[in-house]
């Protein structure tokens, strides 16, 4: 540091605002990772203080939609990293916890959060707070509180309906904690009215292994996006074939050449 | 009196009003009396007399067994219901209790209103008071027995600071001694406890080896160890160590109403000042709690209470305030509520914080604890959980949800290590227990291409495995006497794209098993469904 300069040495403090870690730095982006859907988005990602409703496309879609939940919630930790350290700095347990809500329905249904799992999709286990509700009505309510205190990086919710009062509630107390809540709601059951941003997913044959044709590789969902306040037109009817890296903690866009990997089973059995 | 009175009260008409009735035990040397009642005692029964002798001069007296377990227990429970007087209390003999009042008087509006009130109430409950109150638990002790108050003022107040006089014209009995101790104070002409104090110590033991005369000079010297002792214990010279019933709370506030609480607006408002004060309390101490106990006295005795637990120790009134408010509401004011409570457990030491200028990652934290507080205080703890791992490579072992607030004490906090990458692939989502499918199409040692679950017939398109897991042979081993096979993972991907964790638990052919006892008694017919693989799926991958 070299001397003040005369005109700066009766300023009492520090420019609080201008700091790197101040909340008006975008250090809470939160994106897919994929250009082609992330520049659909006002923003340029996902409403980090609203609410996002998830459906499946049927009933059989649900492990598709829970893991792609998983991964957004990986991308959330990503993008308020990545305000603090540096690309490729080593990963550590993200402050802020996760909070995951529940009802025993759901576990019964498609099982319960496995760690080990978790962390192969890049999502540390220990960052979550696990609320297994005994009713739908304690489900919401720890949603609320979750979204409310801010203390909190994202409120992920299984319910079964979100009527038009605990939504929102919900919306109202993720803009009040600056904290965005996703939804994840049955195929047939009506769209949450406050979520600022819905997507339906379709479960797609998967990749091949890039060294083994015949084992499976990397999961494929087709993402459509059925509501975004504030986007584009054309953005409505957005529909892309997505998949789960692994290794780089982002999704990409299915390439066209790698939907042929199971359409000839025969052949790729001879060979 | 005591056991008499107890026996009146647990089953009443048990005592006969008119007649004069005694308790009795067994004794060395027979049948003596341990209890009697106030016509008895009129007509000359003595306790310690043998039950003979009394019936020679007592036809009428109606004798039962005396019952100690029950006095016991009786006696242990009035001590309990004492803690309404203060925080600390205890048996003391087989036909006392105590209470530590210190700083409570001033609530019923001085000592001898203190003593009305508990003579009151124990006189509604049909037992027979007689308080000692003072300084020290010997003096207490002492004047309780020994001093002759009226009867319809059962009480002697010993005020502070002059235990002495007070003590002074009672008997050298009042002290605690061993009855020998006594009678050899009786002996050297010491009857009363004023005229212990002028002697001086180092005479009394050498007059106490004089009278015994028997060379047990030892005995002497703890006999006149001890009479100092509790002469000095009853006076407040000496310390006198107590252990009571329940152990007092470490830190605690109290509010009393003139007029008993009724509303929830009233015990709201109440509850933000005990925990205001209680704040206060512990920050001067620096400590922090991890656990509130709010205890609404009702005016009609009875006690209801509210106990939340906090992950981390605090003392943010606000957080209290929230936490309680769960539990507020499931609190019933009954008649009225005239004494509050608010205790802090579990304390633990907490400096004051610097509150920075930006919002912090550690301030953030914070709120995470609030949080999981409000969730577990709500919900209950078994359903809020947070990760830990397991020491295990049984896939369903590897893992421990266990509850974000530990009941034993033990500070939970978020920042546990990310668990180890397992080099092969896990599904995010495990089903527990797994669920048994039936596989068609099987190729031995390979992955199903068909295979059956729910209900529903998947055909597999891509498959990965087996990933062998051995079982844990050192833990079925006791319980069923036989391991579990072993088992072999696969990834598997179906037409539609769901992907699936299927397991075979066992081998075929039973190959690498160990061999069963009955299999070498000669099996000419193998049982196949018992050795036959069985197939299940363990988890699902999105």
């Amino acid at each position: 540091m070299s001397g003040h300069a005369p005109g700066t040495r009766h300023r009492p403090w520090p420019d609080v605002s201008a700091s790197p870690r101040s909340p008006l730095a975008r250090v809470d982006a939160w994106t897919l990772g994929e250009a082609a859907f992330d520049a659909c988005l006002p923003g340029g990602g996902l409403d980090s203080a609203g609410l996002v409703e998830l459906k499946p496309g049927d009933h059989g879609d649900w492990p598709a939609t829970l893991t792609f939940a998983l991964c957004l919630t990986v991308r959330r930790q990503m993008g308020s990293l990545e305000g603090e350290a540096a690309p490729g700095a080593p990963r550590t347990v993200p402050k802020k916890p996760v909070l995951w809500c529940t009802t025993p329905r759901f576990a019964s249904e498609y099982g319960r959060l496995y760690g080990p799992g978790l962390a192969g999709l890049g999502l540390s286990p220990a960052s979550l707070i696990m609320v297994d509700a005994p009713r739908e009505s304690d489900a919401l309510w720890a949603l609320e509180e979750g979204l409310r205190s801010g203390g909190i990086m994202l409120a992920v919710g299984l319910l079964k309906e979100v009527d038009l009062t605990p939504s929102r509630r919900l919306g109202l107390a993720a803009s009040t904690g600056r904290t965005p809540g996703l939804l994840l709601t049955p195929p047939s059951s009506p769209p949450a009215p406050s979520a600022s941003l819905r997507l339906r997913l379709r479960r797609l044959p998967g990749a091949s292994h890039p060294l083994d044709r015949s084992a499976p590789g990397a999961p494929r969902v087709r993402l459509t996006l059925e509501r975004c306040r504030g986007a584009p037109p054309a953005a409505e009817t957005l529909s892309l074939d997505l998949e789960w890296c692994d290794v780089t903690y982002r999704f990409r866009l299915v390439a066209d050449v790698a939907d042929r990997a199971h359409a000839t089973p025969g052949a790729r059995q001879r060979a | 009196m005591w056991p008499i009175e107890r026996m009146q009260r647990q089953a009443p008409g048990s005592v006969p009003e008119a007649e004069p009735f005694a308790l009795v035990e067994k004794g060395a040397h027979g049948l003596r009396i341990s209890a009697v009642s106030v016509v008895a005692a009129a007509a000359g029964v003595a306790v310690g007399a043998a039950l003979p002798d009394v019936r020679a001069a007592l036809p009428s007296l109606v004798v039962r067994p005396a019952e100690a377990t029950r006095d016991r227990d009786a006696l242990l429970a009035l001590a309990g219901w004492l803690t309404r007087y203060g925080p600390a209390s205890n048996v003391d003999g087989p036909d006392g209790v105590w209470v530590d009042v210190s700083g409570v008087p001033h609530l019923f509006g001085g000592e001898t209103q203190l003593c009305a009130d508990l003579a009151t109430r124990l006189g509604r409950l049909g037992f027979t008071a007689r308080i000692g109150f003072a300084d020290t638990l010997g003096a207490a002790h002492a004047l309780a027995r020994f001093a002759s108050p009226p009867p319809t003022r059962p009480w002697a107040i010993a005020p502070a600071g002059a235990a002495g006089t007070a003590l002074a014209p009672l008997p050298v009995a009042a002290l605690r001694l061993a009855p020998e101790a006594t009678r050899l104070l009786v002996r050297l002409g010491l009857k009363r406890v004023g005229q212990l104090y002028g002697l001086p110590r180092s005479a009394l033991a050498a007059r106490f080896r004089e009278v015994r005369q028997k060379g047990a000079r030892q005995a002497a010297d703890i006999a006149a160890a001890m009479l100092l002792l509790r002469l000095d214990q009853a006076l407040g010279v000496a310390r006198e160590p107590r252990s009571p019933l329940v152990p007092p709370p470490e830190a605690l506030s109290r509010l009393a109403f003139a007029d008993p609480l009724l509303t929830a607006e009233g015990v709201e408002r109440a509850l933000d000042q005990l925990a205001g004060m209680l704040t206060v309390k512990l920050a001067d101490q620096g400590l922090g709690a991890r656990r509130f106990r709010l205890a609404l006295h009702r005016a009609d005795g009875t006690v209801a209470e509210a106990v939340v637990g906090t992950s981390v120790p605090g003392r943010d009134p606000l957080h209290v305030r929230r936490l309680m408010a769960e539990r507020l509401s499931a609190l019933d004011a009954g008649f009225g509520i005239d004494v509050a409570t608010l205790e802090a457990g579990r304390l633990a030491p907490l400096g004051a914080r610097q509150i920075g200028l930006e919002a912090t990652a550690e301030a953030d934290n914070g709120d995470a604890t609030a949080l999981v507080d409000r969730l577990v205080s709500r919900l209950g703890v078994a359903h809020v959980r947070i990760w830990s791992p397991g020491a295990s490579h049984i896939p369903e072992r590897a893992e421990l949800w266990r509850v974000a607030i530990d009941t034993q004490g033990e500070a939970v906090t978020h920042a546990s290590p990310p668990p180890p990458r397992v080099s092969a692939r896990r599904p995010p989502l495990l089903l527990s227990p797994p669920e048994p499918i039936s596989v068609i199409a099987e190729i031995p040692e390979g992955a199903p291409q068909h295979f059956v679950w729910r209900r529903l017939a998947r055909r597999i398109v891509k498959s990965e495995g087996p990933e062998r897991i051995a079982p844990e042979w050192w833990r079925h081993i006791r319980s069923t006497g036989r391991s579990p096979g072993t088992r072999d993972y696969y990834r598997l991907e179906d037409t539609t794209g769901a992907r699936y964790w299927v397991f075979r638990e066992g081998l075929y052919s039973g190959e690498g098993d160990l061999p069963e006892p009955e299999s070498e008694t000669g099996d000419g017919c193998p049982d196949e469904r018992d050795d036959a693989p069985r197939w299940f799926v363990h988890g699902v991958f999105g």
